[in-house]
This record gives C-alpha cells, structure tokens and sequence, in this order.
C-alpha cells in the first residue's frame, strides 16, 4: 500500500527536472501561493470592514469567497481525478501488478484526499481566521475551523469523481478531433476573457473614482446571502463551522457522504471497464489515400502539425490567437472608458495621443505574448532534433519555415484584430495603420529573439529567455514611455508612432541578419538527444 | 570464389562508408580518439562495443547529428561537413529510441518522409505497403496517431520510413531494443537481404548473438578507436568466439 502511495504521489508531482530547477519551482509556487493568499486576504478584510454594518454581510461575502474556492478546489480535484486514475501508463503498469483494484482505489483516493485538504487548507483556513478575527470569535472556533478542508473534501471529491468519467470520455472523443477542439478551447477561453473583462471593468471603475460604494449596499448583500442558501456545500458548511449549527451539519454529512460514495462508485467501475476494455481494445482505423508534396509544403505542413495538433498548444497558443481580437477589443474598450472620462481624462488630456499609445502598448504585450505559445521553434522538437538535423534540406531554410508559420499566423491574428478594433470604434483607422505596423514589426523582432535563444539550447543548457522576454515586456514599456516623454514635450504623436516603428524595423532587419548568418553555425551546432 | 578473390574484390571496391582519424569530445573528456573504419556496399557491418563507449557518438558524427572535434566522414564519396545535403540524402537511419513526430498519423509521417526525399506518389504507395507487410505494420494503424502506438510499432515506423527512399546507405544504432522476437528476426532477414542487393548496412547492437550471425565485418570499439576488426566471412571460428572477445577485451 505504502509503494501504491508512493508511485501516486509521484504520479502527480514526479518532474523531469534538476533538483535545483525543482526547489526554484517550488520556491515561486510558493511564492504565488503567498502572494494570492495575501490578496485573497487583503481583499476580503476590505470588503467584510466596508459591510460590517450591514446585517448577515460579512457572512454574505464569506460564504461568497468561500464558494469560489470551492468551484476552484472542485475542478482541481477532477483533474488531479482524471490524471490519477485515467493515466494510460500507470492503468497499463498497474493491469499486469499482484495488487488488489480496491488497493489501488484507496491508494488513489488517499493521495487524491492529502493534495486536496492541503489545498483547502491553505485557501480557506486564511478566510476563516479573518472572518473569526473580525467578529471576535472563541479559540475553539479557530481550532475547529482547522477541520472545514477535511469536510469539504467529501462535497468537492464527491462531484469530481462523479464528473471524471465523463471527463475523461470527453478528452478521448476530443482526441483526434482538431477543429472541435479548437472550437470548444476558443470558447472556453473567451468566457474565460470575458470574466477577466468584466474583472478589469470593476478594476478600473475604481481606479477612475468611481468607488467602491455602489457595489456593498444592502439590496446587493441581501442578494448575496440569499445566494449562500443555495450554494452547496458552502450553506452547510457555514452553518457547521459559523453557526455551529449540529442539524445541518447532519444533513451535510448524509448529502455529501452519499455524492462521495456514488462518485467512488461510478470511477470504481469506470476504472476497472477502462483498465480490463478499453485500454485492450485496439483503434481500428481505415486505410486512406495518401498524398507526397513538395519538400516546402512537406515541411509547412509539419509545422503545422507541431503548431496545431499539439494538445499543448490548444491554451497556451491555438485558442489564445482565436481569441486575440475580442480578448484585446474588450481590454482597450476598457481602457479607454478609463482613460477618457473622470479625473483621469483630464490628466491624459494634457498629453497628445496618449490613448492611441496606451492602445499601442497593449497590443504589443498582447500580440508577442501570445505568440510566445509557438516559439519553440526547436524544443518543441524534443527526440526529433535528429529528424531536422539529418533530413537533406538546408538548415537555413528548414529554420525559415519554423519561424514564417507561426508568425504568418499571429500576423493575421493582429490584422484580424485591428479590424475588430476599428470596425467597433476603439481605435481611429490612421491610429490602427500605425499600431498594425508597429505590433507587426515587433513580432519580426521577438520571433527572430525566440528563434536566437533556441538554437542557443544545449545539452544540459535551458533556453535562457531574457532576450524575448525584453522584447515582449520591456520594449513596448520603452515604446509607451518614451512616446509619452516626447509628447508632452510638443512632437507630434504620430511622429512618435513612426520613430517607434523605424526603431523595430531596424532592429528585426538586423536581428533577422544576425539570425540569418549565424543560423548554419547554430544549427550544427544543436545537439541531438539519444 | 576463394578467400583471395572475396579480399582483392573488396580491396578494389569504393567504400561507402569512410571514418578518418576521427576525434570527439564531451567538454574534457575525449570519446573519440583518432577512429578509422570503411565500410564498402554490398556489406553487413556490425560496430560493436560496451555501453558509453562511443558508438552512438560515432553514429551521430557520421549522420550529422553531432559535431565532431577533428577527422573526416564521407558517405557514399560525400564529406557529411562540406557537402552535408548530398551525404544526408545517401542514408537512412533508426535510432535506438524511435524518434518521429508523434502529433502525425503513421500515414503523415510517412508521407513527411516522401515529401523531404522526393519520392514520387507510385514509389512511395509501393514502398510502404511492402515494408509495413515485411513488419507485420497494419496498414489501417497507420491512421492513427503516433503518439497511439506501442514503442514497437512507433521502432517499427521508423524502420519503414528510414528504407523509404531506398538509401544506399542503412544506418541502425540498436534497433532490436523493444522489438519482439518476430519482428527481430524479420529485420534481421531485411539487413542481410538489403546487403545482399549491394546496399551498405551499418548496425550497432549490444546482442552480440544477432551481430555475430548477420553480419559480414564486425568492429569493436575501445578507447575511443577501433580495438579489434574481424572478417566473419574469412574467419567463421570467429562468429562463435565473438561473445568471449567481447568480454575478453572489456575484461582487461
């Protein structure tokens, strides 16, 4: 039982990694974790001070934040679930094993139990201490707190198991079904932009002035605490741990010891129907016709296969540049709701074009950031580094058509964008010419940058990603600084614009050409891994 | 034909594959010192010798993989450094590790193949459907994706694809590693019959058993240089003996 637990908890957190890039790793996890439960803090004291007056409001927000962690937790649960018990090597590796399939359930749901209470723990126990703090609460209250993660994990566990199957039958029908894919990642990550949005919108309300106020009036509590009745498991656990309440706390364990167990029920048979049908089922596929192109449309089609087939891709690039034009339509709309009225206005008023450069500044982070998801050119390779150094095609031109499709693809992403933004208002049509060429010029340079740091990665070297970094982060920075200092001290702002696109130009023509004379030496020079 | 006629014959054949004086280094320490080998068409030949040794690394530096410190390769009368285009267009090879894009269908990836090595359509459906016969490769697999498949069936694409173009040169660095004994033996048949019709083939293996009995040359590798070369053809005694001059050599 001990080895099962052992093989799990590597399972879920084994890394191929130094042991220093793992302690790294988990210093800036730690890091992150420090920082958002600081700001989880920060926020939820501020609100629970503003509605202290107010009757049931500091419940009302808690059982809100509450919830929220709660549909976080849920959904990590259901895919530490669908990795612990759909992995087809451990299902594979355990088939052929002496061990009893109630041991590896246990195993599983032991493991599954740990990462999720630690989770829980450290997410929610900060909000109960805060919400006790602030409402003066006895010890045993605080002590008692300590066991909410524990309950809830019956609740949380109990719907992700219910959902894993599903979950992983959805994954298998997606698989092989590329545009699908892509469709639901787009749609997803739009809601998902949509949220952020609507989360910068009140951001920056505030910061225009408007204030908090409007938000924490009563009618809006009232809203909320009659939205803590139905939010399951949360209305019980409040109840339990606030209230002290021992009738819900009955009902609670009945409702979720049953989800728990149904759910446990369910993956048990989806797991051993997997493990003994599923995985022994061979695909049988259909002979099709096949097709030899030429060598360039043989190699763009490759990339494109790496680009776009890649599950990897689907989030970190594919669904980001379907997104781009309404992800970016609605920030700058934002932002120049901000910008042009309130104070503010009249402070960005007293500098000519400051929006447009404001504008300008967003879509370059936007546009290199996301075309940061295909520009590993090389590592993306991985085993195959080999293919490319052995296949009798010039390197130079090999290296050309790594770099042309992913930048063909986020140009037209930009073009596609910057027509939604004019098309909606958000930007002039002389001022999207000029950000066009400025976005399009400063994706030359990063790709050209990228393209650099991967032909620099050795044996036991990783990509050192300071170059593409300055030109995706600190450039556009410069750009919107610099262009705001020349403003203010009389040049025209589209004399700005074309010094800022000039600056580009160069600097990709000649990082194209440093690229482009040291790429053979590089090339060669990239090491093959057996 | 005799003993004398086999060794003039061979001494007046062009090798296919030349290694001179070849040296290669990981940082400070030297894999390569100073190793020569030819190998001619029409020839079996086994390169053989202990884990970390060096043969891998011979591979890589003869196929362009790795650069190497000093020496000459030349494939087929091409200097992989100087004319590396026409060298890498003379050979196929399978590495240890099956290697090929595994986001591609077995069909994509075969057709990627084509594409690069300008096979024509007829050739290219010819080609596959006899190599993927040859290694019991069912043709309705090759639909799915790579990533799908077992690491038998991805070696065994590998292998299909490495012979496509019909290289005059076959490159194999340990391809028996998670092969079953079927597939073994049908490959080892391909090497010998791909030999036999004048092609050159290039094996390295641990399994001495399979070297010793398909093969017409065999190297060993010490030191970074060849330590011992055997004509199993002029020498068959050798064939059984090689298993223990392989530990005799590693012994001492």
């Amino acid at each position: 039982m001990l080895n099962l637990l052992l093989k799990d908890f590597k399972l879920m957190f084994s890394q191929k990694a130094k042991k220093s890039e793992m302690i790294l790793s988990a210093l800036f996890t730690l890091l992150f974790v420090g920082c958002f439960v600081a700001i989880e803090l920060f926020v939820f004291t501020a609100i629970i001070n503003k509605v202290s007056t107010i009757a049931s409001g500091k419940e009302a927000f808690l059982s809100v934040f509450l919830f929220v962690i709660t549909v976080l937790t849920t959904a990590s649960a259901l895919l530490s679930a669908k990795k612990l018990f759909f992995t087809p090597k451990d299902t594979e590796l355990l088939s052929n094993r002496p061990v009893k399939s109630s041991q590896i359930i246990l195993s599983k749901i032991i493991i599954l139990f740990v990462m999720q209470t630690v989770i829980a723990l450290i997410f929610v126990y900060p909000l109960l201490v805060a919400y006790g703090l602030a409402e003066g609460k006895t010890p045993l209250y605080f002590f008692t707190s300590l066991f909410y993660p524990a309950f809830s994990f019956f609740a949380e566990a109990g719907i992700a198991l219910l959902l894993v199957y599903p979950a992983y039958l959805v994954s298998k029908f997606l698989k092989n079904r590329h545009v699908l894919k892509l469709v639901l990642s787009s749609v997803i990550l739009a809601v998902l932009a949509f949220f952020y949005a609507k989360a910068l919108e009140i951001f920056v309300n505030l910061a225009a002035g408007n204030g908090m106020g409007a938000l924490f009036d009563s009618s809006n509590v009232a809203k909320l605490a009659k939205f803590r009745e139905i939010a399951y498991p949360v209305n019980f656990l409040m109840d339990v741990f606030v209230e002290k309440n021992s009738l819900s706390f009955l009902i609670y364990f009945a409702i979720s010891v049953c989800v728990f167990a149904v759910g446990v029920a369910v993956t048990v048979v989806a797991y051993n129907y997997v493990r003994n049908v599923d995985f022994a089922v061979k695909k049988n596929g259909t002979e099709r016709k096949t097709k030899v192109l030429s060598v360039t449309k043989t190699l763009i089609k490759k990339e494109l296969s790496l680009l776009f087939l890649s599950s990897g891709n689907i989030f970190s690039y594919t669904g980001l540049i379907v997104i781009q034009p309404f992800l970016l339509t609605m920030i700058l709309k934002s932002m120049n709701s901000v910008f042009g009225s309130g104070t503010i206005a009249y402070y960005t008023g007293m500098i000519p074009g400051f929006v447009a450069f404001v504008d300008a500044f967003f879509v370059i982070i936007f546009s290199t950031t996301i075309a940061g998801g295909a520009n590993r050119f090389i590592s993306t390779e991985k085993s195959t580094v080999k293919n490319i150094k052995t296949m009798p095609v010039e390197p130079k031109f090999q290296l050309f058509i790594k770099i042309a499709i992913p930048y063909a693809v986020s140009l037209a992403s930009l073009f596609i964008t910057i027509v939604v933004l004019t098309c909606t208002g958000v930007i002039s049509v002389l001022n999207s010419l000029f950000v066009f060429l400025l976005a399009a010029s400063a994706l030359a340079l990063f790709m050209f940058a990228s393209l650099y740091e991967e032909l620099k990665i050795r044996h036991g070297v990783e990509r050192k990603t300071g170059l593409s970094s300055a030109v995706s982060l600190l450039m556009p920075i410069l750009f919107a600084v610099i262009s705001v200092l020349l403003s203010l001290s009389g040049l025209n702002p589209y004399v700005c614009f074309v010094i800022g696109i000039v600056v580009y130009l160069v600097l990709s023509a000649f990082g194209g050409y440093f690229v482009y004379r040291k790429s053979d030496e590089l090339f060669s020079e990239l090491e093959a891994v057996n | 034909m005799t003993d004398n006629s086999i060794a003039n014959e061979t001494a007046e054949r062009t090798p296919s594959v030349v290694i001179e004086n070849l040296y290669k280094s990981y940082g400070s320490k030297e894999v390569l010192k100073g190793l020569n080998l030819s190998v001619y068409p029409g020839e079996l030949f086994g390169f053989i010798g202990k884990n970390g040794i060096g043969k891998s690394t011979t591979i890589d530096c003869m196929i362009g993989a790795k650069q190497f410190n000093s020496g000459k390769i030349t494939l087929d009368g091409f200097d992989i450094v100087k004319e590396p285009l026409k060298a890498k267009s003379h050979f196929g090879y399978v590495a240890s590790e099956p290697s090929c894009y595994e986001v591609m269908t077995g069909y994509d990836y075969l057709e990627f193949i084509a594409g690069i090595y300008k096979i024509s359509e007829g050739e290219f459906v010819k080609n596959y459907t006899y190599l993927c016969g040859r290694l019991k490769l069912d043709l309705k697999e090759l639909k799915n994706r790579i990533s799908d498949y077992s690491h038998g069936m991805k070696q065994k694409i590998c292998l299909v694809a490495s012979l496509m173009f019909n290289p005059d040169i076959w490159i194999l660095d340990e391809p028996t590693v998670g092969l079953d004994v079927m597939t073994v033996e049908e490959l080892k048949k391909m090497m010998r019959e791909y030999a036999d019709h004048g092609k050159t083939v290039f094996v390295t293996s641990h399994n001495i058993e399979l070297v010793s009995r398909i093969c017409d040359r065999v190297a060993i590798i010490n030191n970074g240089t060849v330590a011992a070369l055997y004509d199993l053809n002029k020498e068959p005694n050798r064939r059984l003996q090689l298993g223990k001059l392989f530990v005799e050599m590693y012994g001492n």
